[in-house]
């Protein structure tokens, strides 16, 4: 079992050490809970969004090993999730891992892969903070870029807990901005696509229903065979692919491939041509909300707030697209060091700007 | 919806002598006067969707789409293209100074601010020389490790 042992007022930290002090516990805690009652009078964040920065840099100053740095991290992690989730905060989302990190050293990122598998095990315990009140968990980012079990853990986590619903924790691991832009514009392509070949088939189908001189089924063989001679012949061009610039190259020959398709099955079957004819005029597009719908961070609303430790003013490739109405807050402590003044700090600066941002989003 | 600045722009470059418009290919480096580029809303999320529609169209003319299924299909710098062709896409800042009541970015397009510093330069009617030298004072004090 684990205890708690307070270092500043009104924060614990987790030791091994089973010191405890209820009496003390009792008031700091008491007293805690009634500045959070305070501070519930004006608005409070549905969704915070934390850039974990410094724990490098703390190990070196306090002359630690370097993993220790990320250690101590995750105790202050924890500590502040706790904080959040009893002021009321729905959401919250942290940036655990970017795809730019796979540049570090090895070691290092092997170090941070362990560590974060060991704290997905833990989660997994019948007295974590998940259980304690009730957080469904969810993996953001390119998962596949993870070694298997740690994306095998990171599917477990996200199954347990999937039908919690007091609140959300959103761990970014393998994840920047662009990549999950790229990824939704993927992901609306293919459905546009399937879209797409669906209603030129209905079409198709309708089409000779009234015209009466064709059965469904055999209208329905022949846009099979038109697309199997076309994967045939695009199959060819993937194998002469190069690097990233020949693919559009090789679009634009096969364009006029497709046309010799197009019109060699024309002269085949009248009513099917019908069809194929109109395939250009009814693509459809792909709007906003396409794209919103695809995004990794889709399972949650966009963040209020986004705090970065360690006093940076980037946000490093993190939720660029969630941020047109969040405000950005840096406060210079290393993120081992953050704890529950910086939160009711941050709180207080979202209240003073709470307004005006609504109101931007409002107008757009 | 474009900006009041966009639409204002003629206006506002009358008043520079020293400054000219901003062209798509135009090199940054040594630049003997100030080039000026106005972005508004539009440039943001709007322009990705139109990109999203230029890489859409080169996905159906590539022919077989099913044999995409799991892969990635477009990297990144196939969008910035893509972006580009759409005007949406200039060069990335390496500063960014807001100024206004809060410190937010207000929707400036996603795909040029990934690195670019942020700094809150409070209200527009405060501004003052000594701040901005200030703000590059800061950002000179920076050090990147762009992940690493």
């Amino acid at each position: 079992m684990v205890t708690s042992v307070p270092n500043k007022v009104g924060n614990y930290s987790s030791t091994g050490n089973g010191v405890h002090k209820p009496f003390f516990d009792d008031i700091t805690n008491f007293l805690r809970r009634f500045l959070f009652r305070v501070l519930s009078v004006g608005p409070i964040p549905t969704h915070l969004a934390f850039i974990m920065d410094g724990n490098r840099r703390y190990a070196k100053k306090q002359n630690l090993k370097e993993g220790e740095g990320h250690k101590a991290g995750y105790l202050a992690l924890m500590s502040l999730l706790r904080y959040c989730y009893e002021l009321g905060i729905k959401y919250v989302t942290i940036y655990a891992f970017s795809i730019e990190n796979f540049k570090r050293r090895p070691d290092e990122v092997q170090s941070l892969m362990d560590l974060m598998l060991e704290k997905m095990e833990a989660l997994l315990m019948e007295e974590s903070i998940v259980n304690q009140y009730g957080i469904r968990v969810c993996f953001i980012g390119n998962l596949r870029l993870l070694s298997e079990p740690v994306r095998a853990a990171a599917e477990k986590v996200m199954k347990v807990t999937s039908n919690n619903s007091k609140a959300m924790l959103l761990v970014c691991v393998a994840y920047t901005a662009s990549n999950e832009i790229v990824h939704a514009v993927e992901g609306s392509c293919k459905e546009k696509e399937k879209e797409f070949r669906l209603c030129n088939l209905n079409n198709n189908v309708m089409d000779d229903v009234k015209e009466g001189e064709k059965v469904n089924g055999m209208v329905v063989h022949d846009i099979q065979d038109f697309y199997e001679d076309t994967s045939v012949e695009s199959q060819g061009l993937k194998q002469g692919k190069g690097c990233n610039g020949t693919p559009y190259h090789a679009c634009e020959s096969f364009e006029s491939n497709w046309d010799q398709v197009l019109t060699s099955k024309a002269s085949k079957s009248g009513e099917v041509s019908e069809g194929f004819r109109n395939l250009r005029q009814e693509v459809p597009l792909i709007k906003l909300v396409d794209i919103e719908k695809h995004m990794y961070m889709a399972v949650a609303p966009d963040p209020d707030m986004l705090i970065r430790s360690s006093g940076e003013s980037r946000l490093s490739n993190f939720l660029l697209w969630q941020t047109s109405n969040c405000q950005l807050y840096s406060p210079a402590a290393l993120w081992p060091e953050i704890g529950l003044s910086q939160l009711v700090w941050a709180i207080l600066k979202f209240q003073q700007s709470h307004s005006y941002l609504e109101k931007k989003m409002k107008q757009l | 919806m474009e900006g009041i600045l966009k639409k204002s722009k003629d206006f506002i470059l009358e008043k520079f002598d020293g400054a000219t418009l901003f062209q798509e290919n135009d090199v940054l480096l040594d630049q003997p006067l100030m080039t000026l580029e106005f972005a508004s809303f539009s440039d943001g999320k709007e322009a990705v969707a139109k990109a999203a529609n230029v890489l859409f169209m080169k996905y159906l003319k590539s022919g077989s789409t099913s044999s995409y299924q799991g892969e990635q299909i477009f990297t990144e710098s196939q969008m910035g293209e893509a972006l580009k062709t759409v005007g949406g896409n200039g060069p990335e800042p390496d500063l960014l100074l807001v100024y206004g009541p809060a410190r937010c970015h207000l929707g400036f397009p996603a795909w040029r601010i990934r690195y670019t510093e942020i700094q809150h330069m409070g209200p527009l009617k405060s501004m003052k020389y000594g701040s901005l030298i200030k703000a590059i004072y800061k950002f000179t004090m920076v050090q990147q490790n762009y992940g690493k």
